[in-house]
């Protein structure tokens, strides 16, 4: 994994389209080969904490932004970001939440556990791309992450 | 007047009260003189006493001494020595000479005895009348004195023994005995020595025999012979003594005075003592008395004379001869006579001068009386007249009899008290007449005819009195025929207010049934309250719902009712409304939660009026048990959150698929679209159309849902500047198109503000949609009064509706038009119509096809238009 050393967008998404649709908006703004996907939250944490090859621990690479949707197969969302923000290691990595609605009471819970901002995912295409790519330039290029 | 006692005059008493105290002084003194002097003399005779008494001793035992030394003598005579040593029975000869020689040296010593250790008598010499008691030797080579004895009850003597030694064995004894007899020219030896006036007595120191060495006496008592010293004792006569035994011998010797004989100096003082004393008390009291003699007479003098004052004679002086304190008395005493007879002169002239004027006053006052008298009869207002009680012909009449009764005085002088009657009134005046009672008295009410005819009905006052001794009557007449009948009609009013109060009475009556059939047949518990927060009534269903009978309840406080936690709050809100008037449950309806009897707990619903009532504030609470309703409101919360949660999954799982549609579609057109004829972009852009449809469908029905859960934030709000707000957003929404929207002024009202502003967004919305074909679109939003509420509209000229379906306007999904006419998901207005029904108001709409469209609605709260 010679590229790993370049992940600056960690994506955790179950569905599919949905993250090729988040991976085709990065595209346009050029974002989508710094992007490694993760499928579930027990992927996630592994690749955090966990003892594979392409560990955080082992290759010491942090992204630059990580975009977690919260409805997520075995470890949700809101525990995977628990654990990202209780780790001195991990805690001061930018933590984007995807949602499918504005209306979703885990955002009040997103936030007291430490999540920077939050993206509803609409239906609208467009809109989408729109935020999600704003959000991703916005952390990558605008943002500088406490040293 | 009383004159001074003599018995407690000064006179008297200055010299008794000196004589008191010479006479206290003088007994002290004499007293502690005389004390001092007893003293002294016991002293002295004390110390002769003892002096006298260990001398007497001395000599005693000298004398004794040697009569032991002559018996020892003998005993180791060898002539008595070998006598004993042979049993008697030879050398007897010798023996009796040596015997003899002793009896002979000692005229006291009566006999001479030689005894064996048997105890038998060997030999003897002397007086036969004396003989030894039978004893045992001596235990020492010492001789020995026995006790005083007494032979014939008149010898009085001692014996003295001394042990016969052979070889270191006591063989016998010698015995002498003694006479104690005293010569007269020993005795005077001894008095010379000790003193006339003292007695020696001697005697065995553990009793009798005793003797004054001249004849025998019993003991002297015990207790001087025990005590060391001078002691008082009796021995006949009061004694003063000291005792000492006397050495080598059983015996003791005791010194007496006559007691008397020695206090005699002291008597003899006190005597003297005593006349001196008196003496002194004779002369201070004569000294005394003479004293105060002259100071009382002059006293007495000016007391005469002050009582002779006091008793009319002013002329009364007194002698003033000396200048001291007594003469400035006298001196003053005159002065004041003096000026007394001045002021008595005076004052009596003053007396006489009041006198004289008070009786020309009198004489004054007389005159005025008559005239006033005249004055009260002829100028009082009301008839009066005298009258012959016999004749009952008139007298005189005062001028308001001759205006009110229309006769002359003259004709009234001609007339008698009948011709002012009618006649059919007359015989019963007549018979009036004989119980009349003397003086003044009310003859009552009499019918009066005047001059003219008219009748009246007079209220007479009758004073019987007597003039220059004549019996006259006066009477005095008031007409009282107006004051009767105003008396009749307020009778008559008084009866009529009488009928209606009853009649009310009636009504109120009928009323309180009327509340109570409705009170009792009510399914809330209804309770009434006094001021004291005191249950005063409770109707069946208060029974019912607190298991209490309505006896039990009535009387207690309305705290029985409730839990014990909410009692305190109960007193303090009772006591601060009725201090301060200010309602915090009165006039409201509130949740609260009530206690069975059991102890159950319920919740409640509380509606609390109050009326004011002469006793203070009535309290009347209606109770209703919302148990159920509660229940239900749970059940329904329940149902809520799951609603909710529903809906949130639906939202996600719905829009993922929705948005992977729409997502790839779109990429079909972007990568693919050169490839692709138009009739495919057409059906691709139907379907971009519709997911975002479908995206708007689930947002619009999320956002209706949480309406229904979200929680009212109330506040008052201000409905013409939110209104322009809301209209100047939906204005720039419609972008070029004109659309006048006019905002009348509009009253305020209580609600969510963020609730309100999403309905009139609606509203507003709604309207400029519905208007957009019109060439000039009107919107107006306004307010009117209905009754006590107000009512808001939102009035436009737009496509309008058939008005058959009005009623489906406010359904969610429900759409009167076609979606290629006015788009839309038919959400909007149904949640105009939920924000409108959570804030308790009523949304309803008027409109026909093609003629606009106006819709309304209320807000309780909203101030009246």
């Amino acid at each position: 994994m010679t590229h790993s050393q370049e992940v600056e967008i960690l994506l955790v998404e179950d569905n599919p389209q949905d993250a090729e649709l988040t991976l085709r908006a990065l595209k346009q703004r050029n974002l989508a080969n710094q992007v490694f996907t993760c499928h579930d939250g027990a992927e996630a944490l592994e690749f955090f904490f966990g003892d594979v090859p392409h560990g955080l621990r082992e290759i010491g690479v942090v992204p630059k932004v990580v975009l977690l949707d919260l409805k997520l197969p075995k470890v949700d969302g809101l525990e995977v970001l628990r654990r990202l923000k209780e780790d001195e290691r991990t805690k001061k990595i930018p933590v984007v939440v995807l949602t499918s609605s504005r209306e979703e009471p885990d955002i009040a819970r997103a936030y007291r556990l430490g999540a920077n901002s939050y993206i509803v995912k609409p239906v609208d295409f467009e809109a989408f791309a729109r935020a999600v790519s704003d959000v991703g330039l916005y952390w990558l290029l605008l943002n500088h992450p406490p040293q | 007047m009383a004159r001074l006692s003599w018995h407690w005059s000064i006179e008297r008493k200055v010299p008794l009260f000196v004589s008191a105290v010479l006479v206290a002084v003088g007994i002290v003194l004499s007293g502690a003189a005389y004390e001092e002097a007893r003293r002294a003399a016991r002293l002295i005779a004390s110390a002769r006493l003892e002096r006298a008494t260990a001398e007497l001793a001395d000599l005693f035992q000298r004398s004794t001494t040697q009569r032991r030394t002559e018996t020892a003598t003998l005993a180791a005579d060898p002539a008595v020595r070998a006598l004993v040593a042979s049993g008697g029975r030879r050398g007897q000869a010798p023996a009796l000479q040596a015997l003899r020689r002793v009896a002979a040296e000692n005229a006291p010593t009566a006999a001479v005895e030689v005894w064996d250790a048997s105890g038998h008598r060997l030999l003897r010499s002397g007086d036969s009348a004396l003989t030894a008691a039978a004893a045992p030797p001596p235990g020492s080579d010492s001789a020995q004195v026995g006790p005083l004895r007494l032979a014939r009850d008149t010898v009085l003597h001692y014996e003295v023994r001394a042990r016969v030694v052979d070889h270191g064995q006591a063989l016998g004894q010698v015995v002498q005995l003694r006479r104690i007899a005293m010569s007269p020219q020993a005795r005077q030896t001894i008095s010379g020595l000790i003193g006339g006036d003292i007695t020696l007595l001697l005697g065995n120191a553990g009793g009798d025999p005793w003797t004054d060495l001249g004849i025998v006496l019993p003991a002297p008592p015990p207790e001087v012979r025990a005590a060391r010293g001078t002691t008082e004792y009796r021995r006949g006569e009061p004694k003063l003594g000291a005792a000492t035994p006397v050495r080598g011998t059983p015996w003791m010797l005791v010194v007496e005075f006559s007691r008397d004989q020695v206090f005699s100096p002291a008597e003899a003082f006190l005597e003297r003592m005593a006349l001196i004393a008196s003496a002194v008390v004779l002369l201070g009291a004569l000294a005394a008395w003479s004293v105060s003699r002259r100071i009382t007479t002059p006293l007495r003098q000016l007391s005469v004379a002050a009582e002779a004052i006091a008793g009319g004679d002013l002329t009364q002086r007194v002698e003033a001869p000396t200048r001291d304190e007594l003469g400035r008395l006298a001196h003053s005493f005159n002065a004041m006579a003096e000026q007394v007879g001045r002021a008595h002169h005076d004052l009596e002239a003053q007396v006489a001068e009041r006198t004289r004027e008070l009786e020309s006053a009198t004489r004054q006052l007389e005159q005025t009386s008559e005239e006033r008298y005249r004055t009260l009869f002829e100028q009082n207002p009301l008839p009066m007249w005298l009258y012959d009680p016999a004749t009952l012909a008139f007298l005189d009449v005062n001028e308001a009899a001759v205006r009110h009764y229309g006769y002359s005085r003259g004709e009234f002088l001609g007339m008698t008290l009948k011709d002012i009657r009618p006649p059919d009134d007359v015989p019963r005046f007549l018979a009036s007449l004989g119980t009349a009672p003397s003086g003044l008295y009310e003859a009552g009410v009499w019918t009066h005819q005047k001059k003219d005819g008219t009748i009246i009905q007079a209220e007479v006052t009758r004073h019987s009195l007597r003039i220059q001794g004549r019996a006259v009557s006066l009477a005095l007449a008031q007409d009282v025929t107006a004051r009767l009948a105003a008396e009749a009609a307020l009778q008559r009013m008084n009866a009529e207010l009488e009928a209606r109060v009853q009649e009310r009475t009636h009504a109120l009556a009928s009323s309180e049934e009327r509340f109570r059939a409705l009170s009792e047949t009510a399914n809330d518990a209804i309770f009434s309250a006094d001021h004291r927060g005191v249950i005063v009534y409770a109707n069946q269903a208060a029974e019912r719902i607190f298991g209490y009978p309505a006896t039990m309840m009535v009387g207690q406080p309305l705290t029985l009712i409730m839990p014990a936690r909410l009692r305190d709050a109960h007193r303090a809100g009772l006591a601060r409304y009725l201090s301060t008037g200010e309602a915090r449950v009165v006039g409201r309806t509130v949740e609260l939660v009530g206690q069975r009897r059991d102890g159950s707990e319920f919740p409640v619903e509380l509606s609390l009026a109050s009326r004011t009532t002469p006793a203070g504030p009535l309290f009347i609470g209606i109770i209703r048990d919302i148990t159920e309703r509660k229940r239900i409101e749970q059940a329904l919360r329940e149902t809520n959150a799951e609603l909710e949660s529903f809906s949130y999954s639906v939202s996600h799982d719905l829009r993922a698929p929705l948005r992977a549609i729409h997502g790839f579609a779109r990429i079909l057109v972007e990568d693919h679209g050169g490839g692709l004829d138009p009739e495919a972009r057409r059906v691709l852009g139907v379907i971009d159309d519709n997911t975002k449809r479908m995206g708007q469908l689930i947002d619009d029905l999320l956002a209706f849902s949480r309406l229904g859960r979200q929680e009212l934030d109330t506040a008052r709000v201000d409905m013409t500047e939110l209104v322009r707000s809301v209209a100047d957003g939906v204005r720039r929404g419609e972008g070029d198109r004109t659309l006048d929207i006019v905002v009348d002024p509009l009253p305020p009202a209580r609600g969510d503000r963020g609730l309100l502003r999403q309905a009139l967004t609606n509203l507003l919305q709604n309207a400029a949609k519905f208007t957009r074909r019109r060439a000039a679109a009107h919107v107006a939003v306004g307010a009117r009064a209905d009754g006590t509420e107000t009512v808001y509209y939102v009035k436009d000229n737009g496509a309008g509706f058939d008005p058959r379906y009005a009623d489906k306007l406010f359904g969610v999904f429900q759409r009167l038009h076609r979606l290629d006419e006015f788009e839309g998901t038919g959400v909007g207005l149904a949640i105009v119509q939920r924000i409108i029904h959570r804030h308790g108001g009523r949304v309803w709409a008027e409109g026909k096809l093609g003629g606009g469209a106006t819709f309304f609605f209320t807000l309780p709260g909203a101030t009246r238009a």
